[in-house]
């Protein structure tokens, strides 16, 4: 395992909060920026991402305490390995991107005060699609797309605190995801210097979980705008 | 930082409630726990064999009991998981059948946090079986199985907390906070019986809450 060291990370969270037309709704969000990059000790090995990432959740209180929500979100992010420059541009631009569907449900419920408890459940799709290029030998290199799809029911819950009747701030404590379901396809070619494919590895993965367990802490804070 | 939060919320809501809710002598306790999981694998090269893989996993527990004091619970739980594992090579097929079997008496004393939260501690005696089978079968029909049997009892304490949802439901989950246990392990795998005495207290709050359902009836 080759040891490496973070030479810079920054990740920059704005949360965007856009109105809405009813009082009973709000919208959160998530825009971030990233930028990592690493080298290994005897410098053989690097690379650079940047990742940019938006969430948005839209929700509507369908009670005094019940919500009911749509949540999308979407990730472009891109890859480069130095060392694959050999083989011109085709390592460069977009090499990730995410797409997420969302449905969600959430329960209020105050404490007294500004303090009160809330709990989630959802349902989520996703798509990821992931391109990754590697020199084999000093001569080959090995192009994979890797394609994942998911299906998963998650389970959420934390405290919020309401700063004024717009603006809540949430702390999500714990989190589980009792059902999942994921199929992934990887297809790697290996191609030769003249760039003529040499062979072809195909893998179809499927995986199953009905697992009731609870992660704590999973902590993550939220800010929510509501419009009357 | 993330678990000196979680401990001031814990201990908020701990303290914020009078304690109340008492559950009574005669209550009838049923609960039960359900994990499956598996894998199906394929994998295609060139110039390669191919490759293939299933597996599932199916984890089954059920608990029984009878409230004989006021939050004093006497009960006793049955244990079944069963493993299974295919992997068929160009050549040969491998096939394994785990499957564990388990009876397990328990004790809960139970201390009401407010209305609808509970903290238990759990002493439970464990005697399982283990059933181990594995069969390689190559093309030409040479068939080797392998099968082992072990058993091991053990003696445990953890904490748990339950958590109504309606009159008679509950869901609940066991604290890894701390665990003490004694287990006597033996069978084909071990050459004569082995005695562990394990003990651990951890001020970690990440692991994971294995949550189960409960029905309390009255």
């Amino acid at each position: 395992m080759k040891k490496l060291i973070a030479l810079f990370f920054c990740t920059l969270t704005v949360t965007g909060l856009f109105a809405q037309n009813s009082g009973r709704s709000f919208i959160s969000g998530t825009l971030s920026y990233s930028l990592q990059s690493a080298i290994s000790d005897d410098e053989s090995y690097r690379y650079n991402a940047t990742g940019l990432n938006l969430d948005i959740n839209i929700g509507k209180f369908v009670s005094d305490n019940h919500v009911s929500g749509f949540r999308i979100s979407g990730k472009l992010a891109s890859y480069d390995q130095p060392e694959n420059d050999v083989w011109g541009d085709r390592s460069n631009g977009i090499s990730d991107y995410d797409l997420g569907l969302g449905k969600f449900w959430q329960y209020y419920k105050p404490l007294g005060g500004q303090w009160g408890l809330y709990g989630q459940h959802d349902i989520g799709l996703g798509f990821n699609n992931q391109r990754r290029f590697a020199l084999s030998g000093q001569t080959n290199y090995t192009k994979t797309i890797t394609q994942t799809y998911s299906l998963d029911l998650s389970l959420s819950g934390g405290l919020y605190y309401t700063l004024s009747e717009r603006w809540w701030f949430s702390a999500s404590i714990g989190f589980g995801k009792p059902v999942s379901l994921e199929f992934k396809k990887a297809s790697s070619v290996a191609y030769d210097s003249q760039h003529s494919k040499l062979l072809e590895n195909n893998e179809t993965d499927f995986t199953y979980k009905l697992i009731p367990h609870f992660n704590l802490p999973s902590v993550g804070f939220g800010v929510i705008y509501f419009l009357k | 930082m993330k678990q000196l939060l979680v401990f001031a919320i814990m201990f908020c809501l701990m303290t914020a409630f009078e304690a109340r809710g008492q559950i009574s002598k005669g209550t009838t306790f049923a609960g039960w726990s359900l994990e499956a999981l598996g894998r199906n694998f394929q994998r295609e090269r060139d110039f390669a064999d191919d490759y293939k893989s299933t597996n599932h996993t199916v984890k089954l527990g059920i608990q029984w009991g009878k409230f004989t004091r006021d939050n004093f619970l006497l009960g006793v739980g049955l244990i079944g998981a069963g493993f299974w594992n295919r992997d068929n090579y160009e050549n040969n097929t491998v096939k394994l059948n785990d499957y564990q079997y388990g009876i397990q008496p328990f004790l809960r004393w139970y201390k009401p946090v407010f209305s609808k939260l509970y903290v238990y501690a759990e002493p439970s005696l464990t005697l399982g079986i283990y059933t181990s089978k594995e069969i390689n079968e190559t093309q030409n029909g040479v068939r080797a199985t392998t099968k082992s049997n072990n058993y091991a009892g053990s003696i445990g304490i953890a904490p748990g907390i339950s958590y109504r949802i309606g009159e008679k439901f509950a869901l609940e989950a066991a604290i890894n906070l701390f665990t003490l246990k004694v287990d006597y392990l033996g069978g084909d795998d071990l050459e004569g019986s082995l005695l562990v005495v394990n003990a651990s207290a951890s001020s970690r709050f990440n692991s994971l809450f294995s949550v189960r359902g409960a029905f309390y009836l009255n």
